[in-house]
């Protein structure tokens, strides 16, 4: 599940099933934005939370092997502190996804904007 | 982290990997023993203990099930992400098998004509999409029966957890060789129950009754549903094995169920038949009268090739008893 820490009164109104709709597709755009730097998935969780994106591990940590799936990441183990951590990195495939993602969304927002203006 | 903890994520991380596809769950397992682990770190503080951390962490991540489910979909699909290869490895081959079977049946004596193709090719892709249609049906229904369902995340207790069984070798899997066996099981399953004139038998009574060489004279009996209930143990075991990618305690011991009652089914077998007595039509079919001295000497022939089956009887058993005592000895080192 991902939901964003403000929520007003409006927002809390709105089932939470279409808000889960909206939000899937963004999470994608948002975990690809962030990975452009290399991060483990726990790592990742806390950045996008810095972001006021709060994803639970069950929907990033699945979502993460579908992007790598899809060759849009790619991920290598590294030993620290003790612990094998999953390090995930953006691919130059989801290099361009992400371009393509960021200008969907931005002519998205646009023609949002004009409809609910 | 302490053993404890580690433990509860062992368990946790356990139970998520029972419902992920053999080739997934160590990968998963090992990801998630990261995961679980790092947010503990993050999370502990001095007024909590590190225990209550993991079962805090465990008890938001949800149920096992629920979690296997969102790294493969399993609630989406009538047949799970686990049984997938297995079923597909099923798939590939069964169009060979049926060919095989169906170039032996093709009506060679009348002749090859592009009719009789033609007849024999509707016939075969009529057989192949028909046994794929029950090979789906079967493995939703191994589905449906294996499979757990998510308790409310409310209920969900991490602490009860089972924790992992004991590391067990039940050898190696060798898929080719298990669905080769699983064809032969079902193809004989078959050839008894629809097609028994295909084979020499015929069935009576609930009773099939079939020649086996050399005691080609002597009618054997076997109670039909006991047969059947052998068999198809033996392919419900073996899909079972193939879905899971290896060998378990409990297959093991199945294993050695189905062999018991093999042993039933020989043992029943040697009872229902007139062993020994030579059958009539056949002696009619060699041209010879019950009175011809040859008669007698076929029928000590046969009582002696009976007498064999009390040797097989005992290796049976030593087999049998070989496998308890390794299993025993597995669960004896486990313990």
């Amino acid at each position: 599940m991902w939901h964003t820490v403000q929520k007003t009164d409006q927002s809390t109104a709105v089932p939470e099933s279409l808000a889960l709709e909206l939000r899937r597709g963004a999470l994608v755009l948002a975990a690809l934005g962030a990975l452009r730097t290399e991060q483990y998935g726990y790592s990742l969780k806390k950045s996008l939370a810095e972001a006021e994106i709060h994803v639970d591990e069950g929907t990033l940590y699945p979502l993460l092997r579908r992007l790598e799936t899809q060759e849009l990441l790619s991920s290598r183990w590294v030993i620290e502190e003790g612990r094998p951590r999953r390090y995930y990195k953006i691919t130059n495939q989801g290099q361009a996804t992400l371009t393509a993602l960021s200008g969907e969304w931005e002519l998205l927002s646009k023609a949002l904007r004009r409809v609910l203006k | 982290m302490n053993r404890e903890s580690n433990e509860l994520i062992g368990r946790y991380v356990y139970h998520v990997g029972k419902h992920l596809p053999p080739e997934r769950r160590e990968d998963v397992a090992r990801e998630l023993t990261s995961l679980i682990g790092d947010r503990v770190d993050d999370e502990v503080r001095p007024s909590e203990s590190e225990e209550a951390v993991v079962l805090r962490v465990l008890r938001e991540m949800g149920p096992p099930p629920a979690v296997a489910e969102r790294y493969g979909y399993e609630r989406r699909l009538l047949i799970g992400t686990g049984s997938l290869p297995a079923f597909f490895k099923l798939a590939k081959i069964l169009p060979v098998v049926i060919l095989a079977l169906s170039v032996l049946s093709f009506p060679y004596a009348d002749g090859f004509t592009l009719s009789a193709f033609a007849t024999w090719l509707v016939n075969y892709l009529h057989s192949v999409l028909l046994n794929l249609g029950v090979l789906v049906v079967v493995f939703v229904v191994l589905e449906q029966l294996s499979r757990t369902h998510a308790k409310p995340e409310a209920d969900f207790d991490p602490e009860k957890l089972s924790p992992p069984p004991a590391p067990f070798d039940g050898g190696k899997v060798r898929p080719a060789v298990l669905v080769a066996k699983i064809y032969a099981t079902v193809v004989v399953l078959l050839l008894f129950n629809f097609y028994p004139n295909v084979v020499g038998v015929w069935t009576n009574a609930g009773m099939a009754r079939f020649w086996v060489v050399p005691l080609s004279a002597v009618g054997v009996h076997v109670p039909l549903w006991l047969f059947n209930v052998w068999l198809a143990g033996h392919v419900l075991l073996k899909t079972e094995v193939l879905r899971q990618g290896t060998w378990t305690r409990e297959s093991r011991w199945t294993q050695v169920g189905l062999a018991m009652l093999g042993l039933v089914v020989f043992i029943a077998a040697l009872w229902s038949s007139h062993l020994g007595q030579l059958d009539t039509g056949f002696l009619e079919s060699l041209g010879l009268a019950p009175s011809d001295p040859r008669v007698k000497a076929l029928s000590e022939a046969s009582r002696a090739l009976v007498l064999a089956a009390g040797p097989l009887i005992l290796l049976g058993l030593w087999s049998i008893a070989k496998d308890v005592r390794r299993l025993l000895r597995a669960s004896g080192s486990a313990a």
